[in-house]
């Protein structure tokens, strides 16, 4: 499981959308670079080609439940969409037991009934449950989950990182789990990689960037978390993510960066590897 | 296909709350019922199919039976709404010509409301040279004088009443596909599109069955007007001479009928015209109290 944290506006959605070439505008298009999944580059695929990936090999998770349910079709409407498409091996009359079976598996209770109820008559938590349902029922190979927890409280939320882990234990998913929340990220990844302005900053094993962080950027964010022993209170990183059409010259986070050196300003850094086998883009270690 | 009507007024009223459960949609059956103005349309609609429908057991005498003797008869009690020179009906004829109109206006309004939500879709979700492609064609077509293409195509083509409601339908579409365009341009971004995309649903499908539906209700409400608006535009053509022709009545030639004789027989001009207006009243109200309940819903949801 890969987690990535960063920012808003950091491009961390980009990312996940990029990996299955969804990318919202028609003007957005990925200019260079592979995006290689199980052996394919996905860059190179036709349309009809990532359809047959979308749903079936890599699926989608969004943050915000509430808006990623259609309001006029059920429940059971949606989920069958997606079983039709990519469960092919079920017969008709052996869908719906299906997906009660699975609807239960993601803990909703009565599953029966909530096939033919309309979203805005789920709470939240269901709703989220739901969507991990219908992502997960056509057994795909990799989940991608954008901000899961984000629009949903903190009780649910940790249920539904509960969920998560039972999920990848179960269902042998990889998990690519986009959210600015480092607890979160921390209690379920096994990676974890920093994003800072379209760019991973810092890139290791999950504890290893908690325990150690190397880049002033992660350094920032570890102690923007509140920490309850020590009765320190909230720290905030000065200044805001650059424009992608208006980067700074040189290490794009240098401007807010409380250790920038004078070369900061003038070239990127490049990924340098530390002992511990921690990838970080900092000028601080290049002698590393 | 009279029948139809009525079918669909309940069927504007379902589907226009289609995505609220029982509970809400009882609720919007209450502010529908309090909205007075929509009520009274629905009635008045109600009244003109049932007059419709039962043409054949209110009226005594059809419609195209002529009886020299009684011509020009004022309103009596064999006559409710009196004769015409050619001593037929009028109540008999105002019956069945509502059989004509009702279906004109509802047919036409179908056919015109299935292009615009195919054209109004395809540029939206699609944009780019598609949109640009179908929105200066809607352009162009918003160019033309309506009435005057009506007219010149109707003149050149046998006038019946396939052809009547082909070419209204064919001329009023424009409206409805901008409508479409603007929803399915706003719907395309909501996340649940995106999460269609993402679990691989064909562009097809994503149009028909995660955007069309959430774009119906503006829909109904400017179908509902159009029905008028159609209603009126064949009462004209068949009024000039052009759209249904007699002996089948219609309320547009029963006018036309009656012009000849304004000065002596005045039952001839009032009831149709009554007609006329009362019914493309109702039809507006509808549509009015319909764009309300649904900008309620709008500001609720």
């Amino acid at each position: 499981m890969l987690g990535i944290v960063g920012e808003s506006g950091c491009g961390k959605t980009m990312t996940g959308l990029s990996l299955t070439n969804l990318l919202p505008d028609s003007k957005l298009k990925i200019e260079s670079g592979k995006i290689i999944f199980a052996g394919e580059d996905i860059v190179s695929l036709d349309e009809a080609q990532l359809r047959a990936l979308r749903g079936k090999e890599i699926a989608y998770v969004f943050q915000e439940p509430a808006t990623a349910l259609n309001p006029v079709l059920t429940i059971g409407e949606q989920i069958r969409e997606v079983v039709k498409l990519h469960c092919k091996h079920i017969p008709k009359d052996a869908i719906n037991g299906f997906i009660i079976e699975h609807l239960e598996d993601v803990g909703i209770h009565l599953a029966n009934e909530k096939l033919n109820v309309y979203a805005h008559q789920l709470s939240g938590g269901e709703k989220q449950r739901i969507m991990l349902c219908m992502a997960v029922i056509a057994r795909p190979k990799l989940l991608i989950a954008d901000e899961p927890t984000t629009a949903v409280d903190v009780t649910i939320q940790s249920q539904i990182i509960k969920l998560l882990h039972k999920l990848k234990k179960e269902y042998g998913l990889s998990i690519f789990l986009i959210s600015h929340n480092l607890a979160v990220v921390a209690d379920l990844s096994d990676y974890i990689g920093v994003m800072y302005a379209g760019r991973i900053v810092e890139f290791a094993k999950a504890g290893i960037v908690l325990e150690k962080p190397l880049h002033p950027y992660t350094q920032g964010l570890l102690n923007c978390l509140p920490e309850l022993q020590t009765g320190r209170g909230f720290k905030s990183i000065n200044g805001e993510v650059p424009k992608f059409d208006n980067l700074p010259s040189g290490c794009s986070f240098s401007p807010r960066c409380v250790k920038a050196q004078k070369r900061c300003f003038l070239k990127m850094p490049p990924m340098f590897k530390t002992a511990l086998n921690q990838e970080v883009r900092c000028w601080l270690y290049s002698g590393s | 296909m009279v029948q139809g009507t009525k079918v669909r007024v309940v069927f504007v009223f379902s589907c226009t709350l289609c995505p609220a459960p029982c509970a809400l949609i009882i609720i919007y059956m209450k502010i529908f019922f309090k909205h007075k103005l929509a009520l009274s349309g629905a009635l008045i609609i109600l009244l003109m199919n049932v007059l419709a429908i039962f043409a054949p057991l209110l009226s005594s005498t059809h419609p195209e039976d002529i009886d020299v003797g009684s011509y020009l008869l004022p309103p009596c009690l064999a006559h409710p709404l009196g004769t015409d020179q050619l001593g037929r009906d009028l109540f008999a004829r105002l019956a069945y010509g509502a059989r004509i109109s009702l279906m004109v206006g509802f047919i036409a309004v179908g056919i015109s409301v299935s292009i615009g939500l195919l054209f109004g879709a395809l540029s939206g979700y699609y944009g780019g040279a598609v949109d640009l492609l179908i929105m200066r064609f809607v352009d162009i077509m918003l160019c033309f004088p309506t009435f005057f293409l009506i007219l010149a195509v109707v003149s050149m083509l046998e006038s019946n009443i396939v052809v009547i409601m082909a070419v209204i339908g064919l001329t009023s579409w424009m409206g409805v596909a901008r409508l479409v365009r603007a929803e399915i341009l706003s719907l395309k971004q909501r996340d649940f599109v995106s999460a269609a995309k993402a679990s691989g649903v064909s562009d097809c499908k994503i149009i028909l069955r995660h955007l069309v539906p959430n774009a119906m209700g503006p829909v109904f409400v400017s179908a509902t007007l159009g029905i008028a608006a159609a209603i009126l535009t064949e009462s004209s053509l068949s009024f000039l001479g052009i759209g249904i022709q007699p002996p089948v009545p219609s309320w547009g030639n029963i006018l036309m009928d009656a012009k000849s004789c304004l000065g002596i027989a005045w039952w001839m001009t009032l009831f149709p015209g009554m007609l006329i207006f009362i019914t493309v009243l109702g039809y507006n109200f509808l549509g009015e109290g319909l764009r309300d309940l649904l900008l309620r819903r709008e500001q609720e949801g």
